[in-house]
């Protein structure tokens, strides 16, 4: 009785009992085995998670270490202010002599029609045998120089239409540019940067940018898949001038289709068109989804 | 979901481990206590029955080891044990005459009785306060972690300049799973507290009743001899 007595008081005084211990065990097992059930019985089909979503500005160059900030923030300077031009008074320009209008010329004086005046008989002029001049050139020379003639005229035209739509082209620019000079950045006093940037250099993450270049080359349309979630990873090197040295695909998605106008994109981004810091080695991975849904 | 986990910051991070402590503690004592008080309240039926079975307490007596984690079965014990010390100073009284004789058996059983509820009534409820603190606790530590993580989703949006959806939507996801964590954590803490609550009050209850009846017989045992 007095063994019983004890027990129970040791049982009672002791922190953990001998059977807690084992369901802290069987606790243990349980949580670690829901989140195995979680990831695949019960969610097979759940899709991995995305990545985050950069959104990369091409204006602004690519740096190695980006600060955190906005990409497509605008980078704010100090605006110079434009020397002031002292205007001196000068004396005005005299006007240039105004043409003299010419001197209108004495009217003819009316004739007096004499009456009875007999209209002077006309001269007969025989026609006399028309003698056509021998050809200095040839036929087929002669219509050589008219197609000749042609094409300059036709090439003539061809350069007045270009440059009146260079004209046009240059004219809608410059209008694009001065309205956006009016429109003011939403994010203006925001720094440039990346999202997740860490580093301390004003401009965009370099592998971003190069995922934003290539995929701004890039074209698919949707309608050519019957699925969204393809990803390939390719390597690529770019020179410090920003040209591509050289590719490679390290994991295809395995559907021609997309792998080959991924391929095409790179290709046409050949020239980054912004130079980078340093000889530089990107391991990319281009997502279908994030491709397609981007705006 | 376990990317969320693994890119939030450190104090989410250590709220999600106190989370994760509380959780993995509760469900074992959940599953422990399930079994004690399965336990104790079967053994218990079986013991009444046992009990009323028999007609002499020495027989209860002999077979009450087979009802090791029954409450009423230790209570049996308990009393059964001091009417046996009792019998031994009755039949061999002291000259000087012992405080034990003077007094009334019924009393002295009755207390060891009472002693022996309060103890097995400590039994059953031990570990119970655990859950009732995780039920309480778990969710504000939840929502300390959220704040905290909101907070520094803010610090980054007011660093990056931008309040977009990308950028706002993986702060908050992360902070917000602290607060998800902890309800997981208190809601089966509470309602196994509330259950075995409910269950130990039963016990007692019994006990209670089994201790006026076991005094009862004492009384007539006492009054009949």
């Amino acid at each position: 009785m007095e063994s019983s007595r004890k027990q129970r008081w040791r049982q009672l005084q002791s922190a953990v009992d001998p059977g807690l211990r084992w369901m802290l065990l069987v606790s243990l097992l349980l949580h670690l085995l829901l989140p195995i059930l979680y990831q695949t019985l019960w969610f097979p089909t759940k899709e991995r998670v995305r990545p985050t979503v950069y959104r990369v500005n091409l204006v602004n160059k690519p740096v190695k270490n980006p600060q955190a900030g906005r990409p497509e923030a605008v980078l704010t300077k100090k605006k110079k202010s434009p020397p002031k031009v002292k205007l001196k008074s000068k004396p005005p320009k005299p006007l240039p002599p105004k043409p003299k209008p010419p001197k209108a010329k004495p009217k003819a004086k009316p004739v007096p029609v004499k009456a009875k005046s007999r209209p002077a008989p006309k001269p007969v002029i025989k026609s006399k045998p028309v003698v056509k001049p021998k050809p200095a050139v040839s036929e087929a020379q002669e219509t050589a120089l008219q197609r000749r003639l042609q094409q300059l005229r036709d090439k003539q035209r061809q350069e007045q239409a270009e440059k009146a739509r260079q004209a046009k082209l240059d004219m809608l620019r410059a209008a694009v540019a001065a309205e956006s000079r009016q429109v003011e950045s939403p994010v203006r006093n925001a720094p440039v940067g990346s999202v997740t940037g860490k580093g301390d250099q004003v401009g965009v993450d370099e592998r971003d940018y190069v995922r934003e270049f290539i995929t701004q080359q890039w074209r698919l349309s949707r309608y050519q898949l019957n699925t969204r979630n393809l990803e390939a990873e390719v390597v690529l090197v770019y020179s410090t001038s920003g040209k591509l040295l050289h590719y490679r695909f390290e994991r295809k998605s395995g559907n021609e289709v997309f792998d080959s106008s991924l391929l095409r994109a790179i290709l046409k981004s050949k020239d980054l068109g912004q130079p980078l810091q340093q000889q530089t080695e990107f391991d990319v991975t281009f997502n279908l989804k994030d491709m397609l849904d981007k705006p | 979901m376990f990317d969320l986990v693994l890119q939030a910051g450190p104090v989410v991070k250590l709220v999600l481990l106190i989370l994760l402590y509380f959780s993995l503690v509760s469900w074992a004592i959940i599953f422990y206590k399930f079994t004690v008080v399965q336990k104790a309240i079967k053994e218990s039926e079986r013991f009444l029955d046992f009990f009323w079975s028999k007609k002499r307490f020495d027989l209860v007596g002999q077979g009450v080891k087979e009802f090791a984690n029954s409450p009423l079965a230790t209570l049996f014990r308990e009393g059964y044990h001091e009417m046996l010390q009792l019998k031994k100073k009755s039949v061999e009284p002291s000259d000087n005459g012992d405080f034990l004789t003077r007094m009334d058996t019924t009393e002295i059983v009755g207390r060891a009785l009472r002693r022996a509820t309060t103890q097995e009534t400590h039994r059953l409820e031990k570990y119970l306060t655990f859950l009732a603190t995780t039920g309480s606790t778990a969710p504000f530590i939840g929502l300390f972690g959220t704040v905290w993580g909101i907070m520094d989703a803010f610090h980054g949006i007011g660093k990056t300049g931008s309040a977009s959806l990308a950028v706002v939507a993986p702060g908050i996801s992360e902070a917000l799973i602290a607060t998800a964590i902890g309800l997981a954590a208190a809601i089966p803490a509470v309602m196994g507290y509330n259950h075995f609550l409910n269950k130990v009050n039963v016990l007692i209850g019994e006990m209670d009743n089994f201790s006026q009846e076991f005094l009862n017989i004492v009384e007539r045992m006492e009054r009949g001899s």
